[in-house]
Parts: structure tokens; C-alpha cells; sequence
């Protein structure tokens, strides 16, 4: 579905990413980990579009999105929920969501996705007129995943999801991405926690350095003496 | 960096040499049209200390301009002053009421303080034009020859007045944006909160640079004045003021040199183009649009931009987090960082006691009744859900927000009376939830910021990098070295801050709070969107921050690190505390359990 190959990308003189190879088959969770500075958050911004690409290909359904602009990739089905959110923070909990499905026109679709979302988090129903700069990081974190699935993405990005939220919070997002898989959209989540991530992955990545320095099953990672011991803390 | 810094100085020996070998080459006039751009270089540098450095923006500096012009030609003429008096004269007049309009129009942002200048601007405007008893009104004002000492300063001896003049506000400006004063602005220009944090009278520092950039606009004025000899109010219209912005943006905001560049450009191409009769102007603004569509950030950043690709082909790496060392502690740390702080206190007392703090935002209540204590020389955590208002209570404590009710007693004294910017200075220090770096400085830069409050140097010995000033600076980036050393970020120190990844900038942030000297450090989150390791080599790192003297209160939602970690816990849901004990007891604690922590994470945490 997704296809990433001998990436590069770097800011200005500095290269942060530099031959990557990652593959999300459709109906997958693949995970990414890596220490800071490894590159995965470039890579995140380069796949949607955000930074330019130095040299490599991304594919999406076969046909090359490197090049195009975000609303072309989320037109094509993707979704990004941003590290450190980017929410709409004067707008309403509301508007956050419309803005979210500004690239669909037929309005029964939006109500769809708009329930859909509110029964997945429940919370941002009860605080839809609220704006969303006066929300808690957890329910912050809910209407970035909602306001990007309500583009109806075939193929959700998550950068780091559980960044800053409590531990209560984090299980419930797991949650509802279990959730969201279920229904049908494929997944590419960077994510620090390690645990999380590798047992709710299907297939999982360790970025060093800007290169896959080891990938594998989700289990099988878990399991990997190396991994054990720099990302889990055993 | 030392290539580029001799090569620069290289250029700026080259343009010096051509501008005093320049007059051989120069009919009169050429000279005198040669004389004006010089007039504007100091203008520009001057607003750009203001826009470019402190990110405020002004259209009264024509104005300012204006008021120099005809402060310097009525002192001459009215008072009979000699022209080195009366354009001092004219400085002081412009600084002061740039002071006086600064003080309450920089309280104001954005589009209103744009208004407000504005108004300003349109006032002295109306006072020039109708004040015709001193300023001869829409007749003009004759400005009377000026002498120094032999010369009588017209054409050469003018121009070299002028350049001598032009080098030296250059160079004052140069030094003093070097300086503590320099880092103070441009901190208050990439986040002012951090700033203040980091002991930065905000208030202050915006009016000075105000009251600064209104100086040079005097000046500029005085010696504009004696350059043209005869003053036409409709020289200093909202229109000079528009200039003078297009000149600072052109150039580049923010950068030395832009603003030289950019003054030369705009005053320089209106003859350059007369050639061209009926379309120069056209031309002249087709020209501005393409450099403002191609090089966005200004002249100066654009050429930087061009000479670095032809240097530099090579790819560099991009900097990356320290390696997991898991001991921490660099020899010597602790003599670097306990050499910082100021004493605590040893009488048995708690070093930080909340009582009955209650915090409300329009009727919600974000703290209610919150009481806890930290004693000295503990790792105290702060724990709870999103929303708690466990990052309410840090901004209660570095006075970013005023509490309805209760007392905060630190060290001894109630922090509730102390202004923001002062809180440092009493020994708590901190960092940010979502990392607020200075982006467009350097790590050291950054560093040297949190230093900003034990720092004694003057504006004028930094203006002027007096051999104190000198000796100050040193022996601080000797500091901050030795901490980003513990920190293993000696090597990233000329990094800009906004190129880090986020983990990394952490450490900077960290680091940046450890130079403040505090007695009491608060840490927002430190280890969130960090692996396993890294929080493991910051676990170790804060353990040995706390055995050099220095007391911990932390935030943080990784419970491994929280309960391998601190002496005792906190724990806030729904603005009050719901626990207080180590952290078994809160582990164990339900209340806890059931708010916070969930089922899975109290059986296997």
C-alpha cells in the first residue's frame, strides 16, 4: 500500500534520513522506533509531503506521491496525526473535525465520519463547542486522531500518539487505534513506547541513525535481545 | 566557523576600504547621493534592533527620524550649539520620548502597536507642520553649516564624518547584539514566556530597544539634516517610515548586515534607475517584488544561502541524541553545577511549601486548595492526569500565572510578591511541557540566556565590549560549555537550537535551566518522547544534578521513571491533590489507581 524506498531527505546542507526502505502492506499496523534524532518524524513529514525529498520513491497504491503537495496525499487516502498535535487551537472541538474533512463533499459521508469519531472518544462529543487550545493533552490527543480520520484515510500516520498523555490515556488510544485498524484503515505509528507499539504492530522498524537498523515482526522484536535492552529498559 | 567569521571580516576590511578610497573616484554630487545612503545605513540598523531583533514592529520611525533632523538644525541655529552636541542632543530627545511611546505602546502587539506607532507617527507629523514659529512649517527649516574643530562639514570632510559616524553605530550595534542584552532580545523575539523565565525583564527590554532604535533614527536625522542643509517636513511622512521597513525586510530581519544592504539598495536605486526616465519607478518596484518573491528572508540570508552551496557541497550528518552512557555525571559536574547554585537551605524547613493554592480561569477552577511541600535535596514527582493542572501549578510557581488564593513560600520568602522575570534570580528555574527552545539561536546561545540574571555587564560597556564585558562573556560560555558538557552537548553548542530533534532539545532546555544556578529546578515532562535508554542516561543525569545541591520537582507521565526516580510523589487530579506519599504508597494508593494509573499499569508498573 505503502511503499518507501532508498528515502533521503534532510533540512537545508543537513541530512537527517538517509537511504530508508519501509513497506506498509494494506491492512497492516507498522510501527517505527528509534532514539531521538533517528530520523522518524522527518520521514513522517517527507511521506505526507511536508519536506521535500532529496532522492528515493515513496509509492502509494503503486503510483509515486513524492512530489505532491499534503492535500493531494490526503485526497489519495492519507492521514496524519502530527507530533505535538497542530490543532486548530481557537476553534471549536467542532470546527477542529470539519476542517478535518475539508477535502469531502458529500455531507452524509461527514456525518458518518463525525459519529464514527464521537463513538470512538465520547469525550469530545460531550465537549464539542469547547475550543480546542482549552482541552487536556489526553482529549487533545483524541481530536488529532479524529480530525484526521475524518478525511476517511485508507491509511492513518501517527507521530508519536502517547507523547506527554497519561498512562490511562495512552491505553485507551491504543484502544481505539485496535479499533480503527479493525474497520478497515492500515497504520504507520512512530512511537517511543516502545511496548505498546511493538505488541499492538504487526511489523515493526528500528530507525538508527536515518536507516532501518533492524526490522521484524512485532513479536519477534519484542523478543530481540537488542531491542529488549535500548528500548525497553530490560 | 572561524573560516567564515575571518573570512566575513575579510569583506567587511574590503567594503571599509572602498568607502574611504571611494571620494577619488566621485564627482560632488555622487558623493553627497553616496553621504545619504550612509544616512540610512543607520537608520536601518537601528529599526532593525527593534523588527529584526525584538520582533516589534513601529512606523513612527520616520518620525523619529524627523525630530532628530529638526532637534539637531534648532539646537544649531536657536541655541548656537557645535554640531557634536546638538546631535547628541538630538539622540537624547529621540531616545527619551522613544522611551516615553514605548512604555505604554509596547505593552500592545501586532497590528495595534503598528496603529499605535502609526498615531504617533501622524502627531509628530501635524506638530512639524503646524509648529511654524519654530519649524518654519510647510516653509522649510535651514539648517546652518556645521563645523568640527578646522573642518567645515561639507562634501569630503561630510562624507567621512558620516562614515565615521555610520561604523561606529555599526559596530555598537554589533557588540551590544552580542552581548547578554542581544540574547535578552532575541529571546523576547522567539518566546517571550522562556525569556521571562530565564529572568528577562520583558517590559523593559522591549521599551529600551524601543527607545534604541529611536536614537539611531536621530541621529540619522541630525546628520540628514546637515547633509540636505535645508529641512522639507515632507521628507518625514508615514511614507520615510514605509522606507525605512521596506530597507530592514529587504535587507533581512534579524542579521547584521541585512539592513546595511538593504538601506544601500532602497536609497541607492531611485538615481541608479533615473536613466530610465517615466519607468523607473516602475522598475524600481518590479526589482523590490522579485527580491522580496526570491530571497525571503532578506538580502543578507539570501546571499548567505547562495555562498554557502557553492562552499559547501558535502552532506553533514544530522546531530543526534548522546549516546546511553547510564552513569551520567561527567567529572567535575558536580563542582560545575553546585558552583551555580545559590544555598539552600539546611534549617530542617521545606525548600518550597504551597498552601490553599487555587487557580480559577473564568469560573473554571484549574488548582483548588492545593497544598504539598518539597524539602531539600529531594526528587519530588507531580503526577496525574492530562488536565490535572500539574503544569497550572509549575506557572503558579514561576509567577506565569497569579493565583486567586493561598501562599507560595520558597526558601524562606513568598514568591507571590515577586515579579516574574525575578524569580529566577531566588533560585528556581525551569523547563516547558512542549520544549520552548530560543529556535533561532544556538545551543550555547541558549545556554547563555539562562544566565541572562547572574550576568552584571552594562548596556554601554556591552555596546561598546568593554574589556569586562569581555572577560564576563567568557568566563559565562566557559560555564555553559562545562554544563552542555555534562549534558554530552558539547559537541552540537554552534547547532541552532530549531534544527535539534525534539529529545535533544530537551537536554538543551535542561541545560539552559541548570545555567540559571537554581536551588530548585522544576522539570515539565523531561522524559516524554524519550526511549527507554535516553530516560535511563536523563535518570541519571537528574540524580546527579540532585547530588550537586540542587532540589528536583519533576512532572512526568513514564512511571518508570517517576518511581525509579523520586523520593516522594505528588498526585493532582482535578486541581486538588489526591495523594500524597512515596512512590509505593501511591501506587498502591486506589484513588490513584482509579484516576491515573489504570489497572494494567499498577499490576505490572
Amino acid at each position: 500500500m505503502l511503499e518507501i524506498e532508498d528515502l533521503h531527505v534532510g533540512y537545508g546542507k543537513i541530512v537527517a534520513v538517509h537511504g530508508l526502505t519501509v513497506s506498509v502492506r494494506p491492512g497492516s499496523i507498522v510501527a517505527v522506533l528509534g532514539p531521538n534524532g533517528a530520523g522518524k518524524t522527518t520521514s513522517v513529514r517527507a511521506i505526507f509531503g511536508l519536506l521535500p525529498v532529496i532522492s528515493g520513491a515513496i509509492r502509494f497504491d503503486g503510483n509515486r506521491i513524492d512530489g505532491l503537495t499534503p492535500d493531494r496525499i490526503i485526497r489519495k487516502g492519507m492521514g496524519l496525526v502530527p507530533q505535538g498535535r497542530e490543532l486548530f487551537a481557537g476553534l471549536s472541538v467542532f470546527d477542529n473535525l470539519r476542517l478535518g474533512a475539508y477535502t469531502i463533499k458529500d455531507e452524509t459521508q461527514i456525518r458518518q465520519s463525525m459519529d464514527q469519531v464521537y463513538d470512538y472518544f465520547p469525550r469530545l462529543k460531550e465537549r464539542w463547542k469547547a475550543a480546542a487550545g482549552t482541552l487536556s493533552g489526553g482529549e487533545q490527543q483524541m481530536l488529532a486522531i479524529s480530525r484526521a480520520l475524518m478525511s476517511r484515510p485508507r491509511l492513518l500516520l501517527l507521530d508519536e500518539p502517547s507523547l506527554g498523555l497519561a498512562p490511562q490515556v495512552i491505553q485507551l488510544i491504543f484502544r481505539i487505534l485496535a479499533d480503527v485498524h479493525q474497520k478497515g484503515v492500515s497504520i504507520l505509528l512512530v512511537e517511543q513506547n516502545a511496548h505498546l507499539a511493538l505488541n499492538l504492530a504487526g511489523h515493526a522498524y528500528v530507525l538508527e541513525t536515518g536507516e532501518v537498523a533492524m526490522e521484524g515482526t512485532g513479536k519477534a522484536l519484542l523478543a530481540s535481545e537488542d531491542v529488549r535492552r535500548a528500548y525497553l529498559g530490560e | 566557523m572561524t573560516t567564515s567569521t575571518s573570512s566575513r571580516r575579510l569583506a567587511g576590511a574590503a567594503v571599509l576600504a572602498a568607502l574611504i578610497l571611494l571620494p577619488a573616484a566621485l564627482a560632488s554630487f555622487q558623493l553627497y547621493f553616496v553621504t545619504i545612503i550612509l544616512v540610512y545605513t543607520i537608520v536601518a540598523i537601528g529599526l532593525n534592533i527593534l523588527m529584526g531583533y525584538t520582533g516589534q514592529i513601529s512606523v513612527a520611525n520616520g518620525a523619529f527620524m524627523g525630530l532628530g533632523a529638526y532637534t539637531t538644525a534648532l539646537l544649531m541655529s536657536l541655541l548656537g550649539l557645535n554640531v557634536l552636541p546638538a546631535l547628541v542632543g538630538a539622540m537624547v530627545l529621540t531616545a527619551a520620548l522613544g522611551f516615553l511611546v514605548g512604555i505604554p505602546a509596547l505593552r500592545i502587539r501586532g497590528h495595534y502597536l503598528a496603529l499605535a506607532t502609526l498615531a504617533f507617527q501622524l502627531i509628530v507629523e501635524t506638530v512639524i507642520m503646524n509648529w511654524t514659529s519654530l519649524t518654519g512649517g510647510p516653509n522649510g527649516q535651514k539648517v546652518p553649516d556645521a563645523t568640527l574643530g578646522p573642518w567645515t562639514l561639507k562634501d569630503l570632510p561630510l562624507y567621512y564624518f558620516v562614515l565615521l559616524v555610520a561604523l561606529l553605530a555599526f559596530l555598537f550595534a554589533r557588540n551590544l547584539l552580542r552581548s547578554r542584552f542581544g540574547r535578552a532580545l532575541i529571546g523576547i523575539r522567539d518566546h517571550e514566556v522562556a525569556a521571562t523565565v530565564m529572568g528577562v525583564d520583558v517590559t523593559w527590554h522591549k521599551t529600551f530597544a524601543f527607545a534604541l532604535s529611536s536614537a539611531y533614527a536621530g541621529l540619522a536625522g541630525g546628520l540628514f539634516a546637515i547633509t540636505v542643509a535645508f529641512l522639507d517636513p515632507l521628507a518625514f511622512t508615514v511614507w520615510e517610515s514605509v522606507k525605512h521597513l521596506i530597507m530592514v525586510i529587504l535587507g533581512g530581519l534579524g542579521t547584521l548586515v541585512g539592513p546595511v544592504i538593504g538601506a544601500t539598495l532602497i536609497a541607492a536605486a531611485p538615481e541608479l534607475l533615473r536613466g530610465f526616465r517615466e519607468h523607473s519607478l516602475l522598475i524600481y518596484y518590479a526589482l523590490l517584488l522579485m527580491l522580496l518573491l526570491f530571497m525571503p528572508g532578506g538580502v543578507a540570508s539570501g546571499l548567505e544561502r547562495l555562498l554557502r552551496a557553492i562552499v559547501t557541497r558535502r552532506h553533514a550528518s544530522i546531530a543526534t541524541a548522546p549516546e546511553p552512557l547510564g552513569t551520567g555525571s561527567a567529572p567535575g559536574a558536580k563542582a560545575v553545577l553546585s558552583a551555580l547554585a545559590p544555598v539552600a537551605r539546611s534549617d530542617g524547613k521545606p525548600l518550597l511549601e504551597v498552601s490553599g493554592v487555587g487557580v480559577t480561569f473564568g469560573g473554571l477552577a484549574a488548582l483548588s486548595n492545593v497544598s504539598f511541600t518539597v524539602s531539600p535535596g529531594e526528587i519530588k514527582g507531580l503526577i496525574g492526569p492530562n488536565g490535572a493542572g500539574k503544569t497550572s501549578m509549575f506557572n503558579v510557581l514561576t509567577r506565569v500565572y497569579q493565583p486567586t488564593s493561598g501562599s507560595v513560600v520558597f526558601n524562606g520568602q513568598e514568591l507571590l510578591q515577586v515579579k516574574a522575570h525575578e524569580i529566577v534570580k531566588l533560585g528556581l528555574s525551569r523547563t516547558f511541557q512542549n520544549v520552548e527552545m530560543f529556535g533561532s539561536m544556538t545551543v550555547l546561545e541558549n545556554v547563555l540566556v539562562g544566565m541572562h540574571h547572574s550576568l552584571q555587564a552594562s548596556l554601554l560597556s556591552s555596546g561598546l565590549a568593554l574589556g569586562s564585558q569581555q572577560r564576563e562573556e567568557r568566563e559565562a560560555v566557559e560555564k555553559a560549555t562545562a554544563i552542555l558538557k555534562f549534558l554530552d552537548l558539547e559537541g552540537l553548542k554552534d547547532a541552532m537550537a530549531n534544527q535539534l530533534p525534539l529529545g535533544t532539545q530537551r537536554r538543551v532546555e535542561l541545560a539552559r535551566a541548570l545555567a540559571a544556578g537554581p536551588t530548585l529546578l522544576l522539570l515539565d515532562e523531561p522524559a516524554s518522547g524519550l526511549t527507554h535508554s535516553e530516560a535511563d542516561r536523563l535518570m541519571a543525569d537528574v540524580r546527579a544534578i540532585r547530588d550537586s545541591g540542587i532540589t528536583v520537582l519533576l512532572i512526568e507521565h513514564d512511571m518508570r521513571f517517576v518511581m525509579g526516580l523520586c523520593d516522594s510523589i505528588t498526585v493532582l487530579d482535578r486541581g486538588e491533590v489526591i495523594c500524597i506519599g512515596t512512590p509505593d504508597e501511591a501506587r498502591a494508593n486506589p484513588r490513584v489507581i482509579e484516576a491515573y494509573l489504570g489497572k494494567e499499569n499498577a499490576s505490572h508498573a
